[in-house]
């Protein structure tokens, strides 16, 4: 609220300024003085900016500036480079002969990590014409928990993305757009650029392929139909991809189908209905003697795990955009689904991951749950100015607000039948400076969750975790994609989370890190 | 096991279908009255009182806009009944190569207002060329790469091909913010 009413203020004032001030005429931007005689773009750092993208026909030479034809092939390359590290202060386990601090990198936290995206790259190749891309993405990343998969990202560079799209001329009013390859695709993310604070409800990743469809009913009254297929397919046991302890899902292969239907009014209200089922097939073979039966053939059933959620998204300029969506899971034997739904609930992949947080492990994945998330946006600045335009070239305060309760309707284990827990974020960017911001986050999970005792008994409690972060963030720019951070974190939790003397947890948390895109 | 080929009567069954599909489509939009691009009297009228901006639209716009702003391929209509809303239309991210990528969209979320558009609302003729002399031509050509007289005369002839009333002597830094679209 200070810094709210400190930025208000400083606008005010500058406006003030501004009115004060007799009113001058633009002047002329001066000459970029090594740029080449009549071009205003300024030199790269490779080719001049007027040279021709496509290389001429056979015996010819174009001059620069010639305008070459936009059926023509072009090829980019993109990415994002990010350097993290993040320094936990501990304490002394309780069997600890020593005492003294105790340092942990990455730290022994839980709950969602405000800024921390990783160290790693991603290097990405797109040849494309007005029908078709081709793309390619390379990733390469160290030790993070989120890039736990295939392979170790330590490991070495992988690639996950490579697709090709055909966007065909449009038939009447119909656009349609077919791609086959390997990719993610999301949806149901309440905010508006990117996945929002808790990510999309429904993501689908793995082999396959989507066609989409887009109808104009009425002018400016869309009407978007997409279907996928995609596969996540049987990893064998032997098959050497690093890390082996947190994969339990190997040997199934998992088939994803997904539908979508969407209509917007006017570009500023949304709506989408997104339904998907995976389906898990499980061929694991060294399961079936472990249970009270030995000898007995008994496989564990082929699982499915299916999503139903209801996008909504309202543009409300100048006072931000408001998501809300509803969504409901139901789970069958969803421990023999693996991550063809690549996030679920707060960026949870697979029907596993899903079972072990949100059901129980002795749910066997069988239950239900319901959720709804909600996200709002807004520019400080944006509100103030308006109906002055503000793109975001100046001083601002970037809010962003999240909230999403759910519910476990239904659960065969009956520490998680009927419980529930919520999820809740905030995230405050004071853009001060071209190069300079001060960023404030407070994120926080709470629910009902159980654990077993030394003695072997269910203990059933509150799982709740909150940390609040405050940091400078510099960049090149006002609307620069590029950030070194510098932040503190301290962290929260309840009795029940932090229930382990041996392994405290940290509450204290430095985090130094820089992303840049290009 | 062999497979049968289709038969003749079964592809000509499939390609009559899929014609009478796009029949079906084309004949849905003419019984709405829909108009794709610029109407041929505003085209016309377009070209003789803006000449310079035709034909810099023609070389820059075009190729993927269409000559009377249709659209050809992705690229959005901008000319006629339907185009230039003042809200942009969604952006597909699926079809973003980076979507798979969080932190690269945090990263360009950077690059716009929270809770912002894509782009400002089109409510004037000033917003419309602050959003195309900073982000038009595309690839394979360079935003931002032509001069701000090209970008006024592909506005002035964008705004007549449009259908709105221009001043006499055309839209220019002075006029355009009172020019509504």
């Amino acid at each position: 609220m200070v810094c709210a009413l400190v930025f208000a203020v400083s606008v005010a004032a500058q406006a003030q300024t501004e009115a004060q001030t007799p009113t001058a005429q633009p002047a002329e931007p001066p000459p970029e003085p090594i740029s080449l005689p009549g071009s205003p773009a300024a030199p790269g750092l490779s080719l001049s900016p007027e040279a021709p993208p496509t290389p001429p026909p056979p015996g010819a030479a174009p001059a620069f500036g010639t305008r070459s034809d936009p059926e023509a092939w072009v090829f980019r390359v993109g990415g994002r480079i990010s350097g993290f590290g993040q320094l936990g202060i501990g304490r002394t386990p309780s069997y600890a002969a020593d005492s003294g601090s105790i340092f942990h990198t990455p730290p022994r936290v839980l709950g969602k990590s405000a800024i921390y995206a990783g160290p790693g790259a991603t290097l990405n190749f797109q040849y494309a014409n007005q029908t078709v891309t081709t793309f390619v993405s390379l990733e390469a990343s160290s030790a993070a928990t989120e890039w736990r998969g295939y392979q170790a990202g330590s490991l070495g560079p992988r690639i996950r993305t490579a697709y090709v799209a055909v966007s065909p001329a449009p038939i009447a009013d119909l656009r349609l757009r077919i791609q086959v390859g390997a990719f993610s695709v999301n949806y149901g993310a309440p905010g508006p650029w990117g996945w929002g604070l808790f990510g999309p409800v429904l993501a689908v990743h793995g082999y396959g392929g989507l066609a989409t469809g887009n109808y104009e009913l009425a002018p400016n009254v869309p009407l978007n139909l997409e279907y996928g297929l995609s596969g996540v397919p049987l990893v064998d046991e032997a098959t050497p991809r690093g890390t082996y302890t947190d994969w339990p899902e190997a040997g199934i292969s998992t088939i994803v189908h997904h539908a979508h239907v969407g209509v917007s009014l006017e570009n500023r209200y949304f709506a989408k209905l997104h339904l998907a089922r995976a389906t898990g097939r499980n061929e694991r073979r060294y399961l079936d003697d472990i249970t009270a039966t030995p000898g007995v053939v008994e496989r564990r059933p082929d699982g499915r795990m299916d999503v139903a959620a209801l996008e909504t998204r309202m543009i409300a300029d100048p006072y931000g955009q408001i998501g809300i969506t509803p969504v409901y899971w139901n789970f069958k034997d969803a421990v023999s689904v693996h991550d063809g739904i690549w996030w679920a609930l707060d960026w949870t992949a697979g029907g596993r991951e899903m079972t072990n947080k949100f059901l129980g492990p002795a749910s066997g994945g069988n239950g239900q749950i319901a959720a709804v998330s909600i996200e709002y946006d807004f520019s400080l600045r944006r509100i103030l100015l308006a109906p002055a335009p503000f793109d975001g070239n100046g001083q601002d305060l970037r809010v962003a607000l999240a909230f999403e309760p759910y519910w476990t309707l239904k659960s065969a284990d009956p520490n998680y039948n009927q419980t529930s827990g919520y999820f809740v974020g905030a995230s405050l960017e004071h853009v001060i400076l071209p190069w300079l911001s001060t960023t404030y986050y407070l994120f926080g999970e709470s629910r009902d969750a159980a654990t077993v005792d030394t003695a072997g008994n269910a203990q059933r409690g509150r799982w709740v975790t909150f940390s609040g972060t405050v940091g400078l963030a510099l960049h090149s720019s006002w609307q620069s994609q590029d950030r070194i951070v510098l932040a503190y974190s301290r962290y929260f939790y309840s009795r029940f989370t932090d229930n382990n003397p041996a392994l405290p947890l940290d509450r204290d948390v430095f985090t130094l890190g820089g992303s840049v895109a290009f | 096991m062999s497979v049968r080929p289709p038969s003749s009567n079964a592809r000509r069954s499939s390609l009559a279908a899929a014609a009478g599909l796009l029949a079906t489509l084309e004949l849905a939009g003419a019984c709405a009255g829909r108009q794709r691009g610029a109407t041929p009297e505003n085209l016309a009228h377009a070209q003789s009182a803006a000449p310079n901006g035709a034909a810099l639209f023609k070389t820059h716009c075009a190729g993927c806009h269409g000559q009377r702003g249709e659209s050809v391929g992705r690229a959005p209509r901008i000319l006629g009944p339907g185009a230039l809303p003042k809200y942009p239309a969604e952006q597909n991210l699926n079809a973003d190569p980076a979507a798979g990528d969080p932190e690269l969209l945090r990263l360009r979320a950077q690059t716009r207002p929270a809770g912002a558009a894509s782009r400002d609302p089109f409510s004037s003729a000033q917003e419309l060329f602050q959003f195309v002399s900073k982000n038009m031509p595309r690839a394979p050509e360079k935003p931002g790469s032509l001069q701000p007289e090209e970008y006024w005369a592909i506005i002035n002839f964008m705004l007549i091909a449009h259908g709105v009333d221009v001043p006499p002597g055309g839209v220019n830094a002075q006029n355009a913010s009172s020019v509504k679209l």
